[in-house]
């Protein structure tokens, strides 16, 4: 008997109509079934429509959703059981689809007859139905089996469908970005919370009264809708930064805009416009933070730098001017000495010019007169003449008493005399004499008699004298191949030391070593002559001599002796 | 004695006073001292022609100042000055006011005499054309760099300043000042000073 022919039947067929309208009702209820509700509603259907005994129901692992297995058995069955029929059918259908197949009853005497129905959503998804009635399955059986995998497997999907939307959804609200799309025409059509938010929109309906060219800054506008807008529909997508417009406070706010279409995947017909955007006042206030820490961090490295440059500077001029000062100071110091000596010497010059023009005038007057009285014989009168040579001579002794006090006036001074360390004076004066001699590049050797190191002298006068017998010493090698100056103090006997000052210079000629200690005779261009002589007159007031000799080995050598400290 | 040719000498220093008199009387002139320039201008208005013999160094009133207060007094009396020896200054000053000659001290006696028996022939300030003449003439046969050098020297500048403002050496300057010399015919620096002098004199009149 077919179905057909049994559906024949008014009871079955009306029967047959009745379960197919339940089950039709069935997929509007699931609406918002998850997968185990979805099975366990199928599973009661089943049991109450069909002459079964047990529905097993099995949905494998999709995706997120974890597995599903219902099982429903009618109370014939014992409940205690039903894990055990469970087991069996679980094990039993494995590889066995859309057949029909018998098992023994655990639990009772006679036979299980299975029908497996698959479910159409892939795995080893199934609706496993079991009867004790030897007719099962009938074909109307068969029928509404059938049907209803083919609505689970519909719910399942749409359940799986809106799980991904929500998903999307959730993912999209929850976005901070800018997330909108709107019609072809710029019309919004949904604006994620951030979107509203944003640009300062409550809902979708105040959204929907502008178009999205009223979300840009005014001045972005004519650009927006003349440039951009064609630009994404040509092309499909623009990117780049522009700014929007809150409509609340009228904040422009800079945005990383990706503005792109959505096609239709079917026909690739354009349907949307769609946004998803960046606000870039977070970011571009770090970049400016950033550059302004940059700008400042280079400005106080540029400072810095500066600073420590001028500094440098600073430090490098310092130290320049301290070098010059002291060159100055130094170059000063000699001055002073030198000048000193020159101004008293050339005072002393011009106060003896002076004094000594006006008896050597009466003098020559008094010869001359003399010299024409004898010569005009006539009128001459021997008494006459007596006077104007006595007169003559008179001026020839005063000229040379004016000489002898000038020579006093310069050897007296500071009239003390004591015992005065050689070494530490020679040195003293050799050091004043060398500076600022440098550039002879003159080597001074000091060679000190430990049997002379003291004389009786008046350290100032005798230094000075050292002074000039160093100095004329340096300046007389300053064209000699050989610059070595000597300084060597000796023991001559019990009463007197030595002290020899001997150079490598260009010696004296004869004609000049006879006059050398006479005043005014000199062969320095800018001397005056005066130097060794008073030199001599300090010495000689010291009980000493000054003596020259020529230095066997080229240059000269002046001695100079003085009387012995160690005894007095 | 057809004509008594006068020497009016003022000098503070006695013993050159009496000196130059004994000398000035041998050489024929008749000399009469004074010790002060005041007793000397005191006088010095009526005093017979001659010339003065003035000495620049003295106290109170130098020889220049005598010289300036003798010009109101006695403009037609000329005046020889004595300056100390290289007192180029004093000397060029003394030419310029109008001094006849100047000599350093100590002079030889030729010297003197000849300056004297110069100026009394010239008898008045105004009358040294004829010296002035000269000296421009001589001075005219100088180079360029000699007479540099010449006037450079009556300034009173020393060799080495010479030397650095006309960017020469010393050596140079020395040789120039040599045949400066010898070109004016004088054998003293003080005559090549007095003719440089009287040339100068020569626009003024």
């Amino acid at each position: 008997m077919t179905w057909v022919e049994e559906l024949s039947e008014p009871h079955e067929l009306r029967r047959c109509i009745r379960d197919l309208v339940a089950l039709s009702t069935l997929p509007a209820i699931w609406k918002s079934y998850n997968p185990r509700q979805i099975a366990d509603s199928v599973a009661a259907a089943m049991l109450s429509m069909l002459n079964v005994d047990i529905v097993y129901i099995s949905v494998p692992e999709l995706r997120d959703e974890r597995a599903v297995e219902v099982t429903r058995t009618r109370d014939a069955v014992s409940s205690g059981s039903g894990v055990l029929i469970e087991r069996l059918l679980r094990s039993a259908w494995l590889g066995r689809c859309d057949e029909v197949f018998v098992i023994d009853i655990p639990f009772a005497p006679g036979k299980l007859r299975i029908a497996v129905t698959p479910i159409g959503i892939g795995g080893n998804a199934v609706i496993v139905a079991g009867s004790i009635s030897p007719q099962f399955p009938r074909e109307t059986d068969r029928l509404l089996l059938g049907i209803a995998a083919n609505d689970t497997t519909i719910a399942l999907q749409r359940w799986h469908a809106e799980a991904e939307q929500r998903r999307l959804v959730a993912l999209t609200e929850r976005s901070s970005e800018f997330v909108g799309v709107a019609s072809l025409d710029g019309t919004p059509q949904y604006l994620n919370a951030a979107g509203f938010d944003l640009i300062g929109l409550s809902d979708i309906e105040e959204a929907q009264r502008h178009n999205v060219l009223d979300f840009f800054a005014p001045e972005e506008r004519t650009r927006a809708r003349l440039e951009l807008m064609p630009l994404v529909m040509k092309t499909g997508r623009w990117l780049g930064e522009i700014n929007l417009r809150h409509f609340r406070t009228g904040e422009v706010i800079p945005f990383f805009v990706d503005w792109f279409r959505i096609d239709d995947p079917r026909t690739g017909r354009p349907t949307n416009l769609a946004t998803v955007s960046r606000d870039l006042r977070s970011q571009k206030k770090l970049e400016a933070d950033l550059r302004r820490l940059n700008e400042s961090l280079e400005q106080r490295v540029v400072e810095r730098t500066s600073e420590l440059a001028e500094a440098l500077q600073r430090l490098t001029v310092e130290s320049q001017e301290r070098l010059r000062s002291d060159a100055r100071a130094h170059a000063l110091q000699l001055e002073l000495f030198h000048s000193s000596r020159l101004s008293a010497a050339g005072q002393m010059a011009g106060a003896l010019a002076h004094e000594l023009n006006q008896p050597l005038t009466a003098f020559t007057n008094s010869v001359n007169a003399g010299r024409r009285m004898i010569a005009n014989g006539a009128h001459c009168r021997t008494d006459t003449v007596r006077d104007v040579l006595g007169e003559a001579a008179d001026q020839a002794l005063r000229a040379g008493e004016i000489i002898r006090r000038l020579r006093e006036f310069v050897t007296r001074g500071e009239t003390e005399i004591r015992n005065e360390s050689l070494p530490d004076l020679i040195r003293g004066a050799s050091d004043l004499a060398t500076a600022g001699t440098g550039a002879h590049g003159v080597q001074v050797r000091l060679r000190f008699d430990p049997r002379a190191e003291t004389a009786l002298v008046n350290r100032i006068q005798i230094q000075q004298v050292m002074f000039n017998l160093i100095r004329n010493a340096h300046e007389a090698m300053a064209q000699s191949e050989w610059r070595e100056l000597e300084v060597a103090t000796a023991r001559l006997d019990d009463e007197s030391i030595e002290i020899a000052v001997i150079d490598h210079g260009t010696g004296l000629p004869v004609e000049i070593a006879e006059h050398l200690f006479e005043p005014f005779h000199t062969t320095k261009s800018d001397g005056m002559g005066m130097g060794l002589s008073i030199c001599r007159s300090i010495v000689e007031a010291h009980g000493g001599k000054l003596r020259y000799e020529p230095n066997s080995s080229g240059g000269a050598i002046f001695r100079l002796t003085l009387p012995d400290g160690g005894k007095s | 004695m057809a004509h008594e040719r006068v020497v009016y000498i003022v000098d503070d220093d006695p013993a050159v006073r009496r000196s130059l008199e004994w000398l000035l009387d041998a050489a024929g002139f008749r000399a009469v001292s004074y010790a002060t320039p005041k007793a000397f201008l005191v006088v010095a208005g009526g005093l017979p022609a001659g010339c003065a013999l003035l000495d620049v160094r003295m106290p109170e009133m130098d020889g220049l100042q005598v010289q300036s207060r003798l010009l109101s007094i006695k403009p037609d009396l000329p005046v020889i000055v004595m300056t100390g020896q290289g007192d180029v200054q004093t000397a060029v000053c003394a030419m310029k006011a109008g001094a006849v000659d100047f000599i350093e001290k100590p002079y030889s006696d030729d010297a003197l005499i000849a300056a004297i028996e110069s100026a009394l022939t010239a008898c008045a300030p105004k009358d040294r054309t004829g010296d002035i003449a000269a000296a421009v003439a001589l001075v005219d046969t100088l180079s360029p760099r000699e007479r540099q050098v010449l006037e450079a020297l009556v300034a009173g500048r020393p060799n080495k300043v010479i030397a650095f403002d006309l960017g020469i050496s010393v050596r140079t300057v020395e040789v120039h000042r040599a045949r400066m010399m010898d070109r004016l015919g004088v054998a003293q620096f003080a005559e090549a000073v007095r003719l440089s002098v009287l040339a100068s004199l020569a626009g003024s009149g």
